[in-house]
């Protein structure tokens, strides 16, 4: 009688305890154990409740419902959810010439990720995505074809990757490797990113060693590099550059390469703290495109060059990213910039404009920054100013911050953020961008705007974003 | 007419007491290879008109005959998992576990090696491949050689549980079928290492190593001093009845339980 009372209150006390736990019948265990050794519980006694506590856990508990692969040795599931109010004005430049529009935008965006850890060194991750875009993930409302339709409502994978991890590599305290399309770990300060957008996943694979304690105490060495698939070019398999297999076209006799064109990153981030509240950290970098016939086949003419969305040349940009952190009252203040240089900033330049012109070539990218505050918790708030100015040679398109001045070169000008925390996971931001040309009188060279804007840039650009955001 | 329906009547009738005492067993190797064919055995000498069909092929099909029906009695090294238990639960089975003896899982290495202890840090580093070579750990020089139960095994998961803080094993370790099939190869190589059962401990060209201390004896698993000490179940839906219930009884009495000791076992009391 005196058992089966403690049976009982084992039972519910556990039962209690685990409450919306996903943990009932393993908290139990321990419990249930002391009881055997100290004999109030027999072996069958303590059996039978386990396999009461377990039934329980496994038809009443959500998590008890899951079947999860042995393999995984955990799962965790993230993302955030988005609606955003957007106003764009875009100037051509020269006016008329290319995309001018005023237009107000109602957008959303989900970002769905997961991401299992297969024993202490392997895990592997995906992330669902809203858009297709490679540096936007934003869906419009009012965007199909129809009222309410779901042509403009798909689900892509932003990132489905492996990931490699050790220790006592090289003499490097943590070794990090990535395969697949993946999230990178580039030092890029900037609202939004600057000279890597933040929604960019790369595709490839991507390495860092970790060295700590380097010259300084807590100071951290960060060896990174990147070996990315621009494209792979199959579509040029058995074809020449203007896509028949006996095409003598501008890129030579016989040209049916199939080998990819890539992107080939490197960085050397040293990142130091000065005391509490203060750090620093710079981080020498080098982006450069390294392709096999430079372009795509289609990209045969100077017009379409122009384009640079299959040219794969002209750019090797030496950056050096850097920022200080420190306390201001009670919030951290970090000031940052980041002073880049393109060693084939003519040739980018001139290629970017078509051909039709000389140009003035700016080879020159950088950005200067403050940022004050940060969210963590309800009341937060974050405020960053910061400055941009991106040559018309500096850098590609490909890659750059898709929301100020279009993601185009030839522009600069200032971005405005502020944020502020409702609760910790729910947050309204409201962004401002204001983008002039630098070379205003720039030839057009084309009557194709689209094609001719990458290298030109707009006139002038004001973006409006109001965003309510959810994190999980 | 009538009388083929009074031949399949009496088809029925004398078909009916053959099938009642028919026990269909299966489950852990552990448990099937030797004590349940041995306590069938006697328990058939005192009931002659009882037929056994035993199946040794693993606790997770032990289990799983007792949520698809098609056993009376599951024999399980392991308990159920909480999958088990809701998937035993969907089809209206409640698995009722029933201890019938303890079992201490001994490491065992080949009769030649002069390992005597190893910490359980140690016993988790070779199982998981963290150490690969016997000097690491104080031995002569020489490829580890593990071998382990195969994943149907419930010593295999109990073993991950127990011994490894449920890691994984090394890839290079070889999985057996059996307890037996373990203590052969371990007794083929000298590098060999692996796990067994209490009641194959006594086989020819191994010998057993004490975890910290303790070696895996009587007093020591029911004290659980010995860190690798478990139950060993029958698994029934619900409570046993009919000949399964007579079965169990004779397992857990005196008679079933010095059976259990003499197999190798640990009994319940």
């Amino acid at each position: 009688m005196i058992k089966n009372s403690i049976k009982t209150l084992v039972l519910l006390g556990s039962l209690a305890i685990g409450a919306g736990s996903i943990a009932c019948a393993q908290d139990s265990g321990a419990l249930i154990d002391a009881l055997v050794k100290k004999g109030i519980l027999n072996d069958q006694e303590a059996e039978d409740i386990r396999a009461d506590l377990g039934r329980d856990f496994a038809t009443q508990a959500s998590a008890g419902k899951l079947d999860i692969a042995s393999s995984i040795t955990k799962l965790k599931i993230s993302g955030d959810a988005r609606v955003r109010y957007q106003n764009d004005n875009e100037q051509g430049n020269p006016a008329g010439v290319a995309g001018d529009r005023d237009r107000n935008r109602y957008r959303y965006r989900i970002r769905f990720g997961v991401l299992a850890d297969l024993g202490p060194k392997w895990s592997a991750g995906f992330r669902l995505e809203t858009a297709s875009s490679a540096t936007s993930t934003n869906a419009d409302l009012g965007g199909g074809t129809d009222n309410f339709d779901k042509t403009g409502d798909g689900v892509y994978f932003g990132q489905a990757y492996l990931n490699y991890r050790d220790a006592d590599f090289l003499g490097a305290d943590a070794l990090d490797l990535r395969f697949g399309k993946l999230p990178h770990k580039f030092f890029n300060p900037g609202v939004n990113g600057f000279w890597i957008d933040s929604d960019i996943n790369f595709e490839g694979l991507a390495q860092e060693l970790v060295y700590n304690d380097v010259g300084l105490k807590e100071s951290t060495l960060s060896v990174r590099a990147g070996q990315f698939v621009l494209n792979n070019n199959a579509a040029n398999s058995g074809a020449g550059p203007t896509g028949t297999t006996s095409d003598t076209g501008s890129t030579g006799t016989g040209s049916k390469g199939v080998e990819p064109s890539m992107l080939l990153m490197a960085q050397v981030e040293y990142a130091a703290k000065v005391s509490a509240t203060t750090f620093w950290k710079a981080a020498p970098t080098i982006v450069a495109f390294a392709a096999p016939s430079g372009h795509d086949r289609g990209a045969n003419n100077a017009a379409a060059q122009a384009s640079d969305t299959a040219v794969y040349n002209d750019l090797a940009t030496v950056l050096l990213p850097f920022e200080y952190t420190m306390a201001l009252g009670e919030k951290p203040i970090s000031f940052y910039a980041t002073y880049g240089y393109n060693i084939f900033g003519d040739d980018r330049a001139n290629r970017m404009a078509a051909g039709v012109a000389p140009v003035e070539a700016d080879s020159n990218i950088y950005n200067l920054g403050v940022r004050y505050g940060e969210n963590k918790f309800a009341g937060d708030y974050q405020l960053t100013a910061e400055y941009r100015h991106i040559g018309n040679g500096s850098f590609s398109p490909l890659l750059l911050d898709s929301d100020f001045n279009g993601g185009l070169l030839n522009g600069e000008g200032f971005i405005l953020s502020g944020v502020y925390s409702w609760t910790p996971a729910i947050t309204t931001t409201v962004t401002y961008f204001n983008s002039f040309n630098i070379e205003k009188d720039r030839a057009a060279g084309s009557t194709s705007g689209s094609i001719i804007t990458r290298g030109n840039g707009f006139g002038e650009a004001h973006v409006l974003q109001v965003d309510l955001s959810a994190k999980f | 007419m009538r009388s083929l329906l009074t031949l399949a009547a009496l088809v029925a009738v004398t078909a009916l007491p053959v099938q009642a005492q028919k026990l269909v067993i299966k489950g852990s190797d552990t448990l099937g290879a030797k004590l349940v064919p041995m306590l069938a055995e006697e328990y058939k000498a005192a009931n002659p008109g009882v037929s056994f069909e035993i199946a040794a092929e693993g606790s997770t099909t032990g289990i799983t005959a007792i949520i698809d029906s098609t056993a009376q009695i599951g024999m399980s090294s392991r308990r159920a998992k909480p999958t088990e238990l809701s998937g035993g639960a969907a089809k209206g089975v409640i698995l009722k576990p029933i201890i019938v003896c303890f079992d201490g899982m001994a490491v065992i290495v080949n009769i030649n090696s002069s390992l005597k202890d190893l910490t359980k840090r140690q016993v988790e580093q070779i199982f998981t491949g963290d150490v690969t070579d016997w000097s690491a750990i104080g031995g002569s020089p020489g490829t580890i050689s593990i071998y382990t139960r195969n994943t149907s095994s419930g010593t295999y998961s109990d073993w991950k549980d127990l011994a490894m803080k449920k890691r994984d094993y090394a890839a290079s370790s070889q999985k057996m079928a059996g307890n037996e099939q373990i203590a052969a190869e371990v007794a083929k190589n000298p590098n060999g290492i692996g796990y067994v059962g209490l009641a194959y401990i006594h086989a020819p060209g191994i010998h057993v190593v004490s975890i910290e201390g303790q070696l895996p004896a009587k007093e020591n698993v029911l004290s659980k001093k010995y860190p690798y000490a478990r139950p060993n179940f029958y698994y029934t839906n619900g409570e046993p009845t009919g000949e399964a219930a007579k079965f169990i009884e004779f397992t857990l009495s005196e008679a079933g339980q010095k059976i259990v000791e003499k197999v190798g076992f640990v009994a319940i009391k």
